[in-house]
């Protein structure tokens, strides 16, 4: 009888679920993805219940059920921080007690009565391990360093640990309340960006900006001889304070910006110096690791590792032979790792292949699609062929339309990577603007990344691995790539071949054909601040609610202007409410 | 009507509920918390020129207290 290991992360941000069936995933969503509310923190019954599903199995078949963290431990946390900032935490008290009494405290009992499991079967695997195991577990290495660096789990805000023979140790951690996760965290609430949420946007604004900042950030941490660093808590309340910075920050750096006010050149300098100071906390903590461990390969996780600016200075470094990082870094990604503990834990053994396939998400048939859209009285063309299909959207490319691309399993991981996109041509420059203002409706400032096909990388990109996830960048070489072509000449590039997404690879192999140039501008399938689409029908709403000119569902076209009976102004107002901004 | 009532007097008791959580916790935090803030800030361990810490647990331990 086949051994399912159900992971589950939830109640902080970014709920999933993961299932292993005899070590291998078999699948994994986001909850955010049902509920429709991006970063949905709740518990992830819906994505539970997918799984099983997809599985064809009852929760009764599960052998275990692991939770990402350890509740108790991250309450004795909460309280020693309460000691330690005693008077000033009442109303952050006031405010946690209640979750943790009704709630969080009780997470066993809300898992066994959610999926209906006997409590005996539900385990805690612990917030670093599960990031560690998330990441050694799914990458090719056999033996590696393993560095994890987030905001805060229990106490621990940075691990390093090594992996070989099959099995994982941690050897340090960095805790609370000195946390690379936490400065980043609130320099992006300081600049009027969402905390938890829009912390990729002040990486993408950095490019802007100079380095007139450098001495000021620099006193915000103090750094040590082994790559380890502590924040100067003088400038930071996220300790007790209703909001993450101190008055003495705001003397630093004069005042905080309000959302959605407009971005000045502090703003953007700002960003910059925060992020070349966390590349090198980074490249620091990095060379410690391979001291420590002598390992030629290193994996990363935790959310500071979508941080892709540094991921590709770590790997131009040469500190390490070569890095890895899975798709979903942050804390969705740690149910994988908390279901892999339970694995190791009973004698399993990891089999690490060459790639980790992140399509893991919901899928529809063709049935299914065609059912909705007769429904709907949705104007269509069945191309009935892959080939058809594929011939018929690269020209549609190539003519300058902007395409939404709905195929097979959505990815996990907060990137889109082929299945769930909105693919436009990367040579010309004004897709930039029309895809952000016009599709997306967000920030003018934001990049967008190319796909690029993987033999294609080094004549375009100045990078020497694939990084088939979107978690690298690195420098253009071609000037003839405008749209994905940020600021500072970099680009966050995935790459793609045949073995990884066949469908998506011959559409840009036939754009090639047709172009000469083998990389395009693929974009998460949403509007700013929505979940990416899970299913047709989100797919089609978000499509008639933006200027797409076309929708690929599976190999049904649709085309805008055949079914402009459902576009309106009202519709499309009440669509993009539902959405709050980050 | 009666419905309207209803909601008035659930979301009375809510708010009443809501300040009496407010006072509990208020006699808790200051009544308790400084005699082990005192004795916490004390025994802290103070770190110098290093935040390395040996983990808390090096291997899996997938247990929970409760």
């Amino acid at each position: 009888m086949a051994q399912y290991i159900l992971g589950i992360s939830a109640f902080y941000h970014d709920s999933a679920v993961v299932l292993l069936k005899d070590g291998e995933i078999v699948s994994a969503s986001h909850e955010e993805r049902f509920t429709r509310k991006k970063h949905d923190s709740s518990f992830p019954e819906k994505s539970a219940f997918f799984c099983l599903k997809k599985a064809k199995i009852t929760a009764s078949d599960l052998e275990a059920v692991v939770f990402y963290d350890k509740p108790w431990l991250k309450f004795e946390r909460i309280i020693k921080n309460f000691l330690e900032v005693f008077p000033r935490g009442f109303w952050q008290f006031s405010k946690a007690l209640p979750l943790w009494l009704h709630q969080k405290l009780f997470i066993k009992k809300i898992i066994s009565k959610t999926l209906g499991i006997n409590s005996n079967k539900i385990f805690f695997s612990d917030h670093h391990l599960s990031h560690s195991l998330s990441s050694v577990c799914t990458s090719p290495f056999k033996e590696s360093a393993v560095l994890t660096l987030d905001g805060v789990g229990e106490f621990a805000t940075t691990s390093l640990g090594v992996y070989e023979n099959n099995k994982f140790k941690k050897l340090l951690e960095i805790h609370y309340p000195h946390s690379l996760g936490l400065l980043y965290s609130t320099i992006t609430g300081f600049l009027g960006f969402k905390v938890n949420s829009a912390e990729y946007k002040v990486m993408g604004l950095a490019p802007y900006g100079k380095d007139s900042f450098k001495e000021e950030v620099r006193k915000l941490v103090n750094l040590y001889e082994d790559g380890s660093f502590s924040l100067n808590l003088k400038y930071f309340e996220f300790q007790y304070g209703k909001k993450m910075w101190s008055k003495n920050l705001e003397k630093l750096f004069g005042k905080s910006r309000k959302p959605e006010t407009e971005l000045t050149q502090r703003d953007f300098d700002l960003a910059y110096s925060l992020q070349k100071l966390t590349e090198e906390i980074i490249l620091n903590l990095v060379k410690f690791a391979k001291k420590k461990t002598n390992k030629n390969n290193l994996c990363l996780a935790g959310g500071v590792a979508l941080n892709c600016v540094a991921n590709g200075k770590i790997l131009k470094s040469k500190i390490f032979d070569d890095i890895y990082i899975k798709p979903a870094s942050g804390d969705a990604g740690g149910a994988i790792g908390a279901a892999y503990a339970y694995f190791l834990d009973k004698g399993g053994k990891i089999i690490n292949k060459d790639y980790f396939n992140p399509y893991l998400g919901s899928d529809f048939s063709k049935a299914e699609i065609k059912e909705f859209l007769d429904k709907k009285k949705i104007v269509y063309r069945d191309l009935k062929t892959d080939e058809d299909c594929i011939s018929n959207i690269a020209k549609k490319i190539k003519g300058n339309n902007v395409i939404g691309w709905f195929q097979g399993r959505t990815e996990f991981g907060p990137r889109a990577l082929g299945n769930r996109s909105i693919l436009a041509d990367a040579r010309n420059y004004d897709n930039w603007q029309k895809v952000n203002l016009k599709i997306k409706f967000r920030e003018d400032f934001r990049p967008f990344a190319p796909t690029c096909l993987e033999e294609e990388l080094n004549n375009y990109f100045d990078l020497k691995k694939p990084s088939p996830y979107m978690l690298l960048t690195a420098q253009v070489k071609s000037k003839n790539i405008p749209a994905v072509t940020h600021k500072d000449n970099s680009a966050r590039i995935q790459t793609i071949n045949e073995k990884q997404n066949p469908k998506y690879y011959k559409l840009i192999k036939k754009f090639y054909e047709l172009t000469s140039c083998p990389v395009i501008i693929n974009t998460s399938f949403n509007v700013r601040s929505e979940p990416i689409v899970n299913s047709p029908e989100d797919a089609f709403n978000t499509f008639i609610n933006t200027e797409m000119d076309y929708l690929v569902l599976d190999n049904f076209i649709i085309k805008k202007t055949e079914n402009l009976k459902f576009v309106s102004e009202k519709m499309k107002k009440k669509h993009l409410a539902k959405f709050v901004l980050d | 009507m009666f419905k309207k009532i209803l909601n008035y007097w659930l979301k009375f008791g809510e708010l009443l509920l809501r300040i009496n959580t407010f006072i509990i916790l208020f006699f808790i935090y200051f009544l308790f918390f400084p005699f082990f803030s005192v004795y916490y800030k004390i025994f802290k361990k103070q770190t110098k020129n290093t935040t390395w810490q040996k983990p808390i647990n090096s291997n899996i331990n997938l247990k929970e207290p409760f």
